[in-house]
């Protein structure tokens, strides 16, 4: 299949979670959104990886660093996974609520 | 020896930072004598400049240099020359006495102290450095003391008066940042060609040459008037001014006395660092100005010290018009001119001596008037006010305190036989030859500032006991009188005899005179040579 | 021979001794120490005097004071036949007066805590040092040192009894005003070093000429030059416009009053000037002005003392109009008359001083002239003395002052014939007539007010607090001759204010040379310039109607005082002719009001422009901080956008 199959489910992917973050109220679902726009990143990285070892006018080996990041993504999503989903429980035990708009003291 | 003399400006600057680190360490029952003996071990061996000082020698002594980011040019080079030893010597004498008058400092004694550690460490570190980044560094650096002082143990109104000393210094000296990175990125070689960023430098020598450079063009203005402002600012001059009378009187005693004593010597100093040897041509054109500015400072400060209900302001405004008269004298130096042939003077020969009194000021002021926010302080510490009309008669239960009182006030309004008079007559010798009228409205300090600081007197020591909380007052004890009989002893020194002071100076003014001086002769022939 | 420079630190060592450890001491032996110190200092000048300075002046560098490059004073002092004189008047004359002072001072009811009377002798003996300093410099920057240094210890004589408002007030205006003169003088010295390079007098007045030359000729050169160090003389020496400080000054003890504000400080705007006579001579516009300054202070300072009632501003003010005589003679060029004025000047008013200062002593505090009277048989030995040294001061021949006033006088009309201008010095000698007329009538008044007549102090029971200057607040006031330790002094003045003038013998025919020695031994300093004086011949004449005019006057004086007691010669009121209302409804209260409107443009405009730039500053922060609406959602909306701005231009570009 061709690479930019790839490149655009992992656009729309990205586009669903910026919208996401941005519409949804409610706490897990905007993190759910944000794990979305990172695997889309990490689509987009599988999918040029093997287009440049596919077409083979590049090292092979640095080919394979596209993959290789995906791993640190995962890495780092799941380290946020568990800090975030501590904030949220943390707000929740304060707020008896996981709307974002209850916590607005991010001002003055 | 050698090691010792190329090390010892970095002790004098790291050995009271670590002992600002070591008091905070340690119990608070140990902080102000920890402290104590950590400044004057730094006195003694600041006495190493002294006694090691080469009298004959043509540059700076003490120099160190080490690599610090090289690939940008900037080297922590400290070295000093007898404009700044005085400094020095002022800073580490200060420190000491200020520690040992600070007796009772209320809350938090052991940052109190490790502040003032601090403080004499960036202060050093001003004076002595030679690379125009590290002197940025410290310049900076002296802000963050000065503001933990008067925001942590000032008076009432500490708050607003450390914040608008903070931005007041802290925005001139961003004009000055932009006016280095300026002469620092147009650093050209002989031939006028620009320099690859692997030989530009921000060490001093280079940087002036560059800075020279750049003779009379416009831009040459626009960068002196950014680090004109930054010191102006620094040294409170009219009309930047307004941050010193709240900070002075706002600041605990010890803040006080280094705020007048050294911190506003920090404006002028780099006047004659920088601003002289850099900018020759700027600053004989932006003379009459600065003169001007100075010479309204004078007058302005002493009309409005008058009129003060609160000392500490009084001694304020009057350290305002004092340090205008130095200002003004340094300015006066780039149009000093021999009224002729015949008087065995050359213009040179006068403009040295306006900067060697202006140098000794910076020195005698700091002594003086470190003195009279002691002994301010002494009262405040008894009656916890700093309203003049809260007083009166005081000269009967403290007659020690008149004493020394007066001392120290004549000594500040330069009565001859103590050292205030050297430096304003040498001042005022030089802004004579630049223009007479120019003496005359400075010499009319000599009136004014008898005018308010014979009211205080006669407000504060003479007169009938109106308020009976005075009646019992405690005269000052030893250790108080101790204090401040010290720096009266060194004001009767340099006023008998300020030779040994005038030394230490007079080669380095001499040459801050022919860089200002020669270059400009030097431009000038260039000039009359094109057309 | 001993150094000269031990004539300064002898009662240097004296101020040292009594103000650090006078304190701890019995009381007389302080004021012993400090006189002590003061008499040897009165030797070693004397033995100077007598030993080399008749014949070549003697100078002794000390050590170097300021060396910059080219740049350099000094500390070096000068004996010569004009500082000699100086010298012995003060240190003779201030060792008199030391001494009276330890049986005056000694019933000090101020001082409580018993420390003031060290204090009072250690002041003292610090003016002597910087009297002498002024006196033995060689060179203006040191002389403005002991210039200034007495000016201090004035300031803190005059305001000895400090809990006083008036001593308090009194002792600020002195101190304010000298130093409106010594503006002046500090100006002259600058523009003297700009012009000769040097401060030395030898120097400045071998190159008297470049003056002239160069940026400061075109200034004014020697003319300018010459008026501002008369600025500074006319401040210490309370010349108009700047005596006003000197009546107010009698606030200090009386003693103060006879050694500084008599005999001593004021004078030495009358060396100075005669010291730089060199360049006086350079500038006769100066001395023209300084002559009729001279003369207006004299003539204005006579009439006011006849206004007033309080013995001691009476003296103050004849002081005032005799001090215009030495200035008229300086305007007149006889330098040498005008320190022959000093000098006899110097016994007859410190002996009036003194003696007053002995009635007050009877009198309990009492200085009113209206409560005296009838003492001469009480206080024989200070009736006789001031009867004596009254009679110098009235100018009666052949008392000291007779001979001074009229030499003055004779000089200045012989400077109208000399100049050509004969016109304008005629008006000044005249006025210096009549001044001798007015000081003749009140010296001759307040004498017989205080001592002839019927007693009036009977009345006046009240210890001696109100409107008494010196409180010494005997329970009852019975008046009593004082004790040998003030009388002696007074007697060896009075000898001085009868004898002094035969040493300025007027240089009639036939009167032998050794008379009018004063002049000869002076000569050689003023030697240079005008030699002439000491040759000038007095007019006869004007002899004559000296002698009337003082005795006349003393006479007629007398009489008034007799008949007037209760009430001075012109009203109260006369008084408020004094500049000093002058000064204090214009130049003072514009002062205030000039630092009072600076303060405000302070406060309101300057640091109002700053605090301006802070609320601008805040306020724009205000508005934006709405923008914050703490949502997440619209921060990451802006995030969004952001991002997708940058990607748009990197997509464009």
């Amino acid at each position: 299949m061709p690479t930019h199959y790839y490149l655009a489910i992992s656009a729309a992917l990205f586009t669903i979670g910026v919208m996401g973050v941005l519409l949804r109220r409610n706490a897990i679902v905007i993190f759910m959104c944000i794990e979305l726009m990172l695997n889309a990143a990490n689509l987009a990285f599988v999918a040029t990886a093997r287009h440049f070892a596919l077409a083979g006018n590049i090292d092979p080996a640095r080919a394979m660093s596209g993959q290789v990041f995906v791993f640190f993504v995962m890495t780092v999503a799941a380290a946020e996974v568990a800090v975030g989903l501590a904030i949220i429980v943390a707000l929740f035990r304060n707020r008896s609520s996981i709307d974002v708009d209850d916590v607005n003291l991010l001002k003055y | 020896m050698a090691d010792l003399n190329s090390l010892i400006l970095s002790i004098l600057i790291f050995f009271p930072l670590a002992g600002a680190v070591l008091v905070a360490l340690l119990p608070r029952a140990f902080a102000r004598k920890a402290a104590f003996a950590i400044a004057l071990l730094n006195l003694i061996f600041s006495l190493h400049l002294l006694q090691n000082w080469d009298y004959n020698a043509n540059g700076y002594q003490f120099e160190q240099m080490l690599r610090w980011l090289p690939q940008f040019g900037i080297s922590y080079h400290l070295g000093i020359d007898g404009i700044s030893i005085l400094m020095i010597l002022l800073t580490t004498l200060l420190t000491p006495i200020v520690i040992l008058a600070s007796k009772n400092v209320g809350q938090h004694p052991k940052a109190f102290f490790a502040c003032l550690l601090l403080l004499e460490s960036t202060l050093c570190g001003v004076f002595s450095a030679l690379d125009v980044i590290l002197f940025y560094v410290f310049f900076e650096a002296v802000l963050v003391p000065i503001y933990i002082l008067i925001a942590t143990w000032g008076g009432p109104n500490r708050q607003y008066a450390a914040i608008k000393y903070f931005l007041y210094n802290f925005l001139g000296s961003v004009l000055m940042w932009i006016a280095m990175f300026y002469i620092y990125f147009h650093q050209t070689n002989a031939a006028g060609q620009p320099l690859p960023m692997s030989q530009r430098s921000f060490d001093l020598p280079q940087f002036m040459a560059s800075a020279q450079q750049l003779g009379a063009a416009p831009v040459a203005m626009w960068l002196f008037a950014g680090f004109a402002i930054a010191f102006a600012a620094k040294s409170a001059l009219f009309p930047l001014h307004t941050m010193a009378p709240d900070a002075y009187a706002e600041a605990p005693t010890a803040g006080s006395v280094f705020l007048s004593a050294v911190l506003a010597k920090m404006g002028t100093y780099g006047f004659l660092r920088f601003v002289l040897p850099c900018f020759p041509e700027a600053s004989t054109t932006a003379a009459p100005l600065m003169i001007t500015l100075g010479l309204i400072a004078v007058i302005y400060g002493a009309l409005v010290a008058v009129m003060q209900r609160d000392f500490k302001r009084t001694i304020a405004y009057s350290s305002i018009s004092h340090v205008g008269l130095i200002i003004a004298g340094i300015f006066a130096a780039q149009l000093a001119s021999a009224n002729s042939a015949d008087s065995g003077l050359t213009s040179a020969d006068l403009a040295t001596v306006a900067l060697s009194g202006a140098t000794l000021q910076m020195f005698n002021h700091g002594i003086s008037t470190a003195a009279l926010f002691l002994l301010l302080g002494m009262l405040i510490e008894r009656r916890d006010t700093r309203l003049i009309g809260q007083f009166g008669g005081l000269a009967k239960p403290m007659p020690r305190f008149a004493v020394l009182f007066w001392i120290a006030l004549f000594a500040s309004i330069g009565l001859p036989g103590l050292n205030g008079f050297i430096g304003e007559y040498l001042l005022l010798q030089g802004l004579a030859s630049a223009k007479f009228v120019y003496a005359a409205f400075g010499a009319t300090g000599v009136i004014l500032g008898a005018v308010y600081m014979l009211k205080l007197s006669r407000n504060l020591l003479f007169g009938e006991i109106t308020n009976e909380a005075n009646r019992n007052l405690r005269d000052v004890n030893g250790m108080e009188t101790f204090v401040v009989a010290l720096l009266l002893l060194v004001s009767l020194w340099i006023g008998l005899a300020p030779q040994p002071f005038l030394n230490l100076i007079h080669n380095d003014a001499a040459k801050i005179t022919q860089m200002a001086q020669g270059k400009q002769a030097h431009s000038t022939q260039l000039a009359r040579i094109e057309k | 021979m001993l150094p000269l420079w031990l004539i300064i630190a002898l009662p240097l060592l004296g101020f040292v001794v009594t103000g650090l450890f006078g304190a701890k001491m019995p009381k007389p032996a302080a004021g012993a120490i400090a006189s002590l110190m003061v008499g040897a200092a009165f030797v070693v000048a004397l033995l100077h005097v007598l030993g080399g300075v008749p014949e070549k002046a003697i100078s002794e560098s000390v050590y170097t004071w300021i060396q910059i490059g080219n740049f350099k004073v000094d500390v070096s002092l000068l004996l010569d036949r004009l500082s000699a004189v100086m010298i012995l008047i003060v240190t003779g004359i201030g060792f008199l007066i030391h001494v009276y002072s330890i049986g005056y001072m000694a019933h000090d009811h101020n001082d409580l805590e018993g420390t003031r009377y060290a204090r009072f002798f250690s002041y003292l003996n610090l003016f002597i040092a910087f009297m002498a300093l002024l006196v033995l410099a060689d060179n203006y920057l040191l002389m403005f040192v002991g210039w200034e240094g007495v000016g201090l210890c004035s300031y803190f004589l005059i305001g000895f009894w400090f809990e006083r408002e008036d001593a308090a007030e009194a002792s600020k205006k002195a101190f304010i005003v000298n130093r409106i003169g010594d503006f002046g003088f500090l100006l002259g010295m600058l523009l003297i070093f700009l012009a000769v390079g040097s401060l030395n007098y030898q120097e400045v007045f071998a190159k008297v000429g470049e003056l002239d030359s160069g940026t400061v000729g075109a200034l004014g050169g020697a003319t300018l030059i010459t008026l501002l160090l008369a600025l500074g003389a006319a401040g210490k020496s309370a010349q108009i416009p700047l005596y006003t400080w000197l009546p107010d000054a009698m606030a200090g003890p009386t003693p103060v009053s006879a050694l500084i504000h008599a005999a001593t400080m004021v004078t030495a705007g009358v060396y100075m000037c005669a010291r730089s006579s060199v360049l006086f001579e350079a500038a006769p516009t100066t001395k023209l002005i300084l002559c009729g300054i001279g003369a207006a202070t004299a003539l204005f300072a006579g009439l006011t003392a006849l206004a007033h009632t309080d013995i001691k501003k009476v003296l103050a003010y004849s002081t005032v109009s005799q001090l215009g005589f030495m200035f008229m003679a300086v305007g007149a060029g006889a330098y040498i008359v005008a320190i022959f004025h000093v000098f006899t000047h110097a016994f007859f008013k410190a002996c009036l001083f003194l003696g007053a200062g002995s009635v007050i002593h009877a009198l309990g505090g009492e200085q009113d002239m209206r409560k005296m009277g009838g003492l001469a048989a009480r206080m024989k030995t200070t009736n006789l003395t001031f009867m004596l040294s009254g009679l110098a001061l009235a100018g009666a021949i052949p008392f000291a002052g007779f001979f001074s006033k009229d030499e003055i006088i004779g000089s200045v009309f012989a400077a109208g014939q000399a100049a050509g201008t004969n016109g304008i010095y005629a008006i000044f000698g005249s006025i210096g007539l009549l001044t001798a007329l007015i000081t003749a009538i009140y010296t001759g008044r307040q004498y017989s007010q205080v001592f002839l007549g019927e007693s009036r102090w009977n009345a006046t029971q009240h210890h001696g607090t109100e409107a008494s200057d010196d409180k010494h607040a005997h329970h009852s006031v019975e008046p009593h001759e004082s004790p040998a330790v003030m009388t002696i002094p007074l007697i060896i003045l009075a000898v001085g204010a009868v004898f002094a003038g035969f040493l300025g013998f007027p240089n009639l025919p036939g009167v032998p040379e050794s008379l009018h020695g004063f002049a000869n031994f002076l000569a050689p300093v003023f030697a240079s310039e005008h030699g002439e004086h000491a040759e000038h011949k007095a007019n006869v004449v004007l002899l004559l109607i000296g002698a009337i005019i003082g005795w006349g006057g003393w006479i007629f004086g007398r009489g008034l005082g007799l008949k007037q007691a209760e009430s001075a010669f012109w009203p109260e009121s006369m008084s408020a002719l004094s500049l000093d209302k002058v000064y204090n409804n214009t130049i003072v209260k514009l002062g205030y009001a000039l630092a009072m409107a600076v303060r405000w443009i302070d406060e309101n405009i300057v640091d109002g422009i700053v605090n301006g730039v802070g609320i601008l500053v805040g306020q724009s922060a205000a508005s934006l901080r709405l923008t914050q609406t703490s949502f997440v959602r619209n921060y990451a909306l802006a995030m969004a956008v952001g991002g997708a701005m940058i990607l748009a231009y990197f997509l464009t570009s």
